[in-house]
């Protein structure tokens, strides 16, 4: 398992720093414009008070301005979770189904490795650069609010930030156990998972004005992402529970589903 | 000796699929034995192989590897396989050399000198990056891997597609060297003259099923050869292709193609009848050869 995980990280060396890379940048350049609007943060926001809920519910709430307002609005409540699940979907539905699909995956089954140390050494590769992406990019935010004089507890920083990335790594974890447990392709498992997560955003965004897609809302994880919340030190249990349910089913499933299936 | 591979009414169905890829396939191959398996595509060779390295699971039947099942011991059967799959499919974005390291870690290790001897004498570019290779160096280092673990099973998906005549040569010598070693290998090739140099056995598969199963030699004894004569008048022509033990196409109105139908000696005996301008041996190409026979056999 340990092998793999070494190989794999070491093929994928320039994915995880072009990623860091990236997502830091962004990162950076987001919450370093506070500076342009932390003067007026009163004002702007009060000329935004008569925003729509609509509007405000696509946007994370009606407070943009204020330093939590402004990183939940302009990085947690979309624009980290949108990238991070674009970054672990890809990353999970390649590293299992692409050596699937063009049957590279046979040379290492070839050899006296069992299929789940396969798997797991792939997966622990998955969670490493993840890992590694989140750890440079928080260095990067926390740094930044520094820069900025954001009165946010740094406590509460890495909460959200690492909250922010657990909970988008669920969708790439989707893509993960959709390509073990089947020979689903590296682009249906991404589609299935991308759709997943935006599609639970657009109808939690929703719920609020139409009735019917109140009770589905509550079924999906984006209801539970509040990052207003987690800026503020506290996390919705019904997100914990996701987060703790999607990743023992995911485990179990891709453990026996892999096991038992034909590979190739 | 004792049987490397045993393949015991193997059974494999494809999902959505109502025929089976292979049926009630049962096949045993001893140490020391070079087994070729011959079949068209989607013969159903692959599957069989891929079934043997347990990347699929038979849908009924059993395969035992050095007496190990290859479901259930699965791990401990590939210590003691060198497998090369057809057309390999080896990653682009490392050298040779890295992923035959890799490959190695992940067994144990491998013998050093075993490799460099692999290396020198395939001439193989282990250094370069796979995906700058030509399909030759790629096919090289697929067998290098192959060959390196000094497997006592070896399992060989046409080997020497895309190797030159040297390189088949290398590859011919390696598994001779390997046989003396007392290993089995299970050899899948289109290619009939590849087999009837290197093979003990044949077996010929034809839609998921074996048709035929004996050694080189019998079915080498099964082989009519092809003349091209010439009469010296249409009557001997038409002498000719009356007889009972001659199987006669016209090249022209006096050159023949004759074949015997049943014995060499009955089909000379007919020949002696007539008057005969010239005769010439027909070179038969084996796989046509080859190929003649699958489709006889698979209409039985």
């Amino acid at each position: 398992m340990i092998k793999t995980f070494l190989w794999e990280l070491s093929r994928r060396k320039m994915f995880t720093l072009w990623w860091s890379i990236g997502v830091s940048v962004l990162v950076s350049i987001t919450i370093l414009s506070f500076l342009a609007i932390k003067d007026e943060a009163a004002q702007l926001n009060q000329a935004l008070s008569g925003i729509t809920d609509t509007a405000g519910s696509f946007l994370g709430g009606s407070d943009l301005f204020s330093p939590i307002g402004y990183l939940n609005s302009q990085i947690y409540f979309i624009l980290l979770p949108i990238l991070v699940i674009i970054m672990t979907v890809n990353l999970a539905s390649s590293l299992m189904s692409k050596d699937e699909s063009d049957l590279t995956v046979e040379l290492v089954l070839s050899r006296p490795v069992s299929r789940n140390h396969l798997m797991f050494g792939k997966l622990l590769a998955w969670f490493t650069i993840l890992f590694t992406v989140f750890v440079v990019s928080y260095g990067v935010a926390a740094v930044c609010v520094k820069i900025v004089d954001m009165p946010i507890n740094q406590w509460n920083l890495l909460l959200t930030h690492a909250i922010s990335f657990i909970f988008s790594a669920s969708f790439g974890l989707i893509a993960f156990a959709l390509t073990a447990v089947s020979r689903f392709t590296r682009r249906i498992a991404g589609v299935i998972a991308i759709v997943f997560s935006l599609g639970g955003y657009v109808i939690s965004s929703l719920s609020g004005f139409v009735d019917g897609f109140k009770f589905i809302a509550k079924l999906l994880p984006y209801h539970y992402y509040d990052t207003v919340q987690m800026l503020s030190g506290k996390v919705d249990l019904g997100l914990v529970i996701y987060l703790v349910g999607i990743t023992a089913v995911a485990l179990v499933a891709m453990s026996v589903g892999y096991s038992r299936r034909d590979i190739g | 000796m004792a049987s490397a591979i045993v393949l015991d009414k193997l059974t494999k169905y494809y999902p959505g699929s109502k025929a089976p890829a292979i049926n009630q396939l049962s096949i045993s191959i001893k140490s020391g034995e070079v087994y070729g398996f011959l079949g068209s595509n989607g013969a159903g060779k692959s599957t069989t192989i891929r079934l043997i390295l347990d990347f699929i699971r038979p849908s009924s039947g059993r395969i035992t590897v050095q007496g190990m099942d290859s479901v259930a011991d699965s791990v401990a059967i590939r210590r003691h396989i060198g497998y090369l799959a057809g057309d390999v499919a080896l990653p682009k974005r490392v050298t040779g050399r890295q992923l035959l390291h890799h490959l190695a870690s992940l067994s144990g290790g491998i013998d050093l000198d075993y490799l460099g001897k692999l290396e020198k004498d395939f001439q193989a570019q282990l250094d370069k990056r796979i995906g700058t290779l030509s399909k030759g160096n790629r096919q090289k280092i697929g067998l290098i891997q192959a060959l390196m673990w000094q497997p006592n099973v070896s399992v060989l998906d046409d080997p020497t597609s895309g190797l030159d005549p040297l390189m088949q040569e290398q590859f011919y010598s390696a598994i001779s060297d390997a046989k003396k070693r007392g290993a089995a290998i299970f050899l899948s090739s289109h290619s009939f003259s590849e087999v009837e140099r290197i093979c003990d056995h044949i077996g010929i598969i034809r839609a998921g099923e074996l048709v035929y199963e004996g050694t080189v030699a019998s079915v080498a004894a099964k082989r009519m050869p092809n003349w091209q004569v010439t009469v010296s008048s249409k009557a001997d022509a038409a002498t000719l292709k009356k007889s009972k033990s001659l199987k006669v196409s016209n090249l022209s109105d006096l050159s023949l193609t004759v074949c015997p139908v049943a014995s060499i000696s009955s089909a000379l005996l007919a020949l002696s009848k007539v008057e005969i301008k010239s005769m010439t041996i027909k070179q038969d190409n084996l796989e046509d050869e080859f190929m003649s026979f699958y489709n006889q056999e698979g209409q039985k």
